[in-house]
């Protein structure tokens, strides 16, 4: 099929079978790929209720037809199963080039079910499929591991991992690949970990066929050169999201002791251009990227090499739980990275840890030793107590909703969450738009599917109206992108225009669809999700919805929106005329109009059949 | 005196010119900042000037025919 | 075209992979690339660009006469290509690459597209830039 690796690769962990099934037509045509294939498999083939960890769960890996071919970076990959974290639908993206290496084997979705029964990794080579002993790389750091297979394998496979974190369950275990590309996010590592699996190598050898291969080359081409032509190129690669953390400071957003603040004193230490001359040895990119934002470093205070700090892993690092020398945020992120925790979650919990201990809401004896802020030993000391699982590990290895119900005293109301998911780095009491984009992202606070802050300052920050407008709108736009195989920083950061992807989309597949229509299939996925949470949580909708206390109840404490907050009201506000623009009721859930509307027929009978109430 | 400001990314969507370019007339010479305020721009939401090819800032004066290229805030993922 | 690197710049993209497989075979398989790039990581934190520099090796090697040159540039004939491999063990830049698919090895005829989409600059035409 043009564009398209071709075949659905399962394999039954438990009973060693594997079996390989054509992509079909109308699955492609329907659902896109990449999380469209995540989203309608988990919905399809996942019963109610079943545990995250256990063999029942399923672990997707599945990217889409414009990867692996001559477009703008089409490297992405997304990881898809029920999360271990907010147990609804979970699903995180990465880089790298294992998503045009799947493609290459044939392959555009690789479904693991089961477990196996020990430690072992997946060998893919094209057509030869193998379940290998991974004895000789388990315990091993994520990129020691990858390493070690490479020198095992060859250059040409490649390699996506876990590490300890995964292998102990850690609710927030990450895939890492390419030494410093990471699928994060609703703990994709635990689910990979939880089925004894260490990594997944790939080798493909195969072409993708092409509908139109001269007009798709002279597109690919002609967009890849727009890019080249982008006046903020080289500011974006000289830097890529390291740029980020003093604009974010300058405006108020940056999530500062656990959110307490949206400005950090001394961030201007940790701008990208201190971060290049200090540390940055490489700009390294994903497959096909005309704009790489990888900025690899050599941290020499630490004699550690790693990938980043990225802008997210600086603003939960840094600014939660409050570094301002980049080197030793390079470090911590080196640390993250090796023991497989995504950063985001674990800068978060990390910084609601310190502040717990700040308000002796836990203590020295729980602790095992004095932790603060800005303190290198106490993040490492607490990352590793995390990862081994040990101590207050334990509990913190659980995330921050869980270890929040456990200290009690009032730390709910600190716990910087929705739905289980830690929240991302931006602080949003002054920016009402991205504040109900991360309410109301379908994996929990998380910035990938809406980011909106610029349009919170650009029509007023304390403005409401039209905001839920706005969110709706990025939430079908963004994830677009992770329907195809496609990066969306060219279109979010260099500017690239978005009418081009429909046109080659068309050239590459043969599927002639409008802008308007893959935005109706992006919507349809979206709906798709809210409904697998409901379909897991019956009594899910507006509660699952509301941010913690701390944003309406507390005002920023610093910076240059100290005083803000976001009344209940105004939340309020926003979710009614979110749902409202959604069709879906007042508690947010999907009715049976909206869902049939959006050829979702088959999720309105499977809902009625458990007694959900459709409106 | 006449400048043309053209701006590129998120920020076309609250431009008064969109994509296109929109030329300012000068009555004296003014900063970018100052420039901004007239034609209704949250200066905010600019990270980069580019003039000729050269990175500048808000307090850059241009000189009378030149074209400011207006760069968006990066938006970190 | 003479191609030269600058493989400080390289970003590890592919990209000359791809359009290199499209070009040379009408395929969307960088596999069948007539060039590499191997990344080093995590130390020392590089890229290396493995691609032929004409030298002419293979062409003295090969003992079917299947190696020939129009102006600096090396070409297989395909026909008389026997697919001994004997010109790749014979190549001093490992720039010949053999793919399941093909019986010849593969090898650049500096076509210049790789050199056309690197926005690094770390593939670049030496006739028409300075050696870096």
């Amino acid at each position: 099929m043009n564009g398209y690796g071709g075949n659905v690769l399962r394999l039954n962990l438990s009973t060693g079978e594997v079996k390989v099934q054509p992509l079909g037509v109308e699955m492609a045509r329907e659902w896109i790929g990449q999380r469209g294939f995540i989203a309608k498999i988990l919905w399809d083939e996942l019963k109610p209720g079943i545990d995250p960890l256990g063999p029942d769960n399923k672990l997707v890996m599945s990217t889409g037809p414009l990867a692996g071919t001559l477009v703008p970076a089409g490297g992405k990959v997304s990881f898809g199963a029920k999360s271990p974290a907010t147990g609804i639908y979970g699903e995180s993206c990465m880089g790298g080039h294992i998503a045009a290496e799947m493609k290459y084997a044939g392959y555009d979705v690789i479904i693991l079910e089961g477990a196996a029964a020990k430690p072992s990794y997946l060998y893919i080579e094209d057509d030869k499929v193998e379940i290998r002993d991974a004895a000789h790389v388990w315990g091993k750091g994520a990129m020691q591991a990858e390493k070690a297979l490479k020198d095992e394998l060859g250059e040409d496979f490649q390699i996506c991992t876990i590490g300890p974190a995964g292998e102990k369950l850690v609710k927030y275990a990450c895939i890492s690949h390419d030494f410093g590309r990471q699928a994060g996010r609703t703990g994709m590592g635990t689910v990979m970990g939880s089925k004894n699996i260490k990594a997944i190598a790939i080798c493909g050898s195969k072409s993708i066929p092409l509908a139109d291969m001269t007009t798709a080359v002279a597109k690919g081409k002609e967009m890849l050169k727009g890019c080249f032509a982008k006046e903020n190129l080289d500011e974006w690669q000289d830097y890529g999201t390291a740029g980020v953390p003093v604009w974010a400071n300058k405006i108020g957003a940056f999530p500062t002791k656990n959110f307490q603040s949206s400005y950090l004193e001394g961030n201007e230490a940790l701008d990208g251009k201190i971060m290049r001359e200090k540390m940055v040895i490489n700009d390294k990119g994903c497959f096909g990227c005309p704009s790489p934002c990888g900025k690899y470093c050599y941290v020499k205070e630490y004699d550690v090499y790693t990938e980043g700090p990225e802008y997210e892993t600086t603003a939960l690092i840094a600014g939660s739980c409050v570094f301002t020398d980049i080197e030793q945020v390079g470090y911590m992120n080196y640390l993250c990275d090796e023991m497989g925790l995504d950063t985001i979650s674990a800068g978060n919990v990390i910084g609601f840890a310190m502040e717990c201990f700040e308000k002796g809401i836990i203590t020295t004896e729980q602790v095992g030793r004095e932790i603060k802020f800005g303190d290198v030993d106490s993040f490492k000391f607490l990352a590793e107590q995390i990862t081994t699982r040990q101590g207050i590990g334990n509990v913190l290895a659980e995330g921050v909703k869980y270890a929040a119900e456990q200290f009690g005293r009032g730390s709910t109301n600190f716990a910087i969450q929705i739905k289980g998911l830690e929240w991302s780095g931006y602080e949003s009491r002054s920016a009402p738009s991205n504040m109900l984009a991360y309410m109301t992202c379908d994996l929990g606070a998380h910035h990938s599917r809406a980011w909106s802050v610029t349009h919170d300052m650009a029509v007023g920050r304390k403005v409401l109206e039209g905001k839920a407008q706005k969110v709706v709108e990025l939430q079908h736009i963004r994830p677009f992108f992770d329907l195809i195989g496609c990066c969306r920083l060219q279109w979010v950061e260099i500017g690239f225009e978005l009418e081009h992807y429909p046109e080659i989309f068309r050239y590459i597949t043969g599927f002639d669809y409008s802008q308007d229509d893959l935005m109706k299939i992006s919507e349809k996925v979206w709906n798709l999700t809210r409904a697998f949470a409901w379909r897991e949580i019956e009594d899910y909708g507006r509660k699952y919805d509301y941010p913690p206390a701390r944003f309406y109840e507390e005002a920023v404490t610093s910076g240059p929106n100290a005083g803000d907050t976001l009344t209940k009201e105004a939340l309020e506000y926003l979710l009614d005329d979110y749902y409202n623009l959604r069709g879906w009721n007042k508690n947010g859930l999907p009715t049976r109009e909206k869902l049939e509307q959006m050829g979702l027929g088959f999720v309105v009978q499977e809902l009625q059949g458990l007694s959900r109430k459709l409106a | 005196m006449q400048i043309t400001i053209r701006v590129t990314g998120l920020l076309t969507e609250y431009f008064p010119a969109g994509k296109g370019i929109l030329p300012v007339f000068l009555t004296a010479p003014s900063t970018v900042q100052e420039i901004l305020r007239q034609i209704k721009v949250n200066s905010e939401l600019v990270m980069t000037v580019v003039v000729n090819g050269q990175r500048r800032d808000l307090s850059y004066t241009p000189q009378d025919g030149e074209e400011i290229v207006l760069i968006s805030p990066l938006a970190g993922g | 075209m003479r191609i030269a690197l600058n493989e400080a710049r390289c970003s590890g993209c592919r990209t000359c992979q791809v359009i290199c497989g499209l070009h040379n075979f009408a395929e969307n398989n960088p596999k069948k690339a007539a060039l590499k790039i191997i990344g080093h990581f995590p130390a020392p934190g590089h890229y290396e660009i493995k691609i032929c520099d004409q030298c002419g090796v293979c062409a003295a090697t090969c003992q079917f006469a299947a190696i020939y040159e129009i102006a600096g540039v090396y070409h297989i004939d395909k026909k008389k290509c026997t697919g001994c491999g004997e010109c790749m063990e014979a190549c001093p830049s490992q720039a010949m690459f053999r793919h399941r698919a093909e019986q010849a090895p593969i090898k650049c005829v500096a076509c210049g597209q790789c050199v056309e989409l690197c926005q690094r600059g770390a593939l670049y035409d030496a006739d028409s830039k300075e050696v870096q």
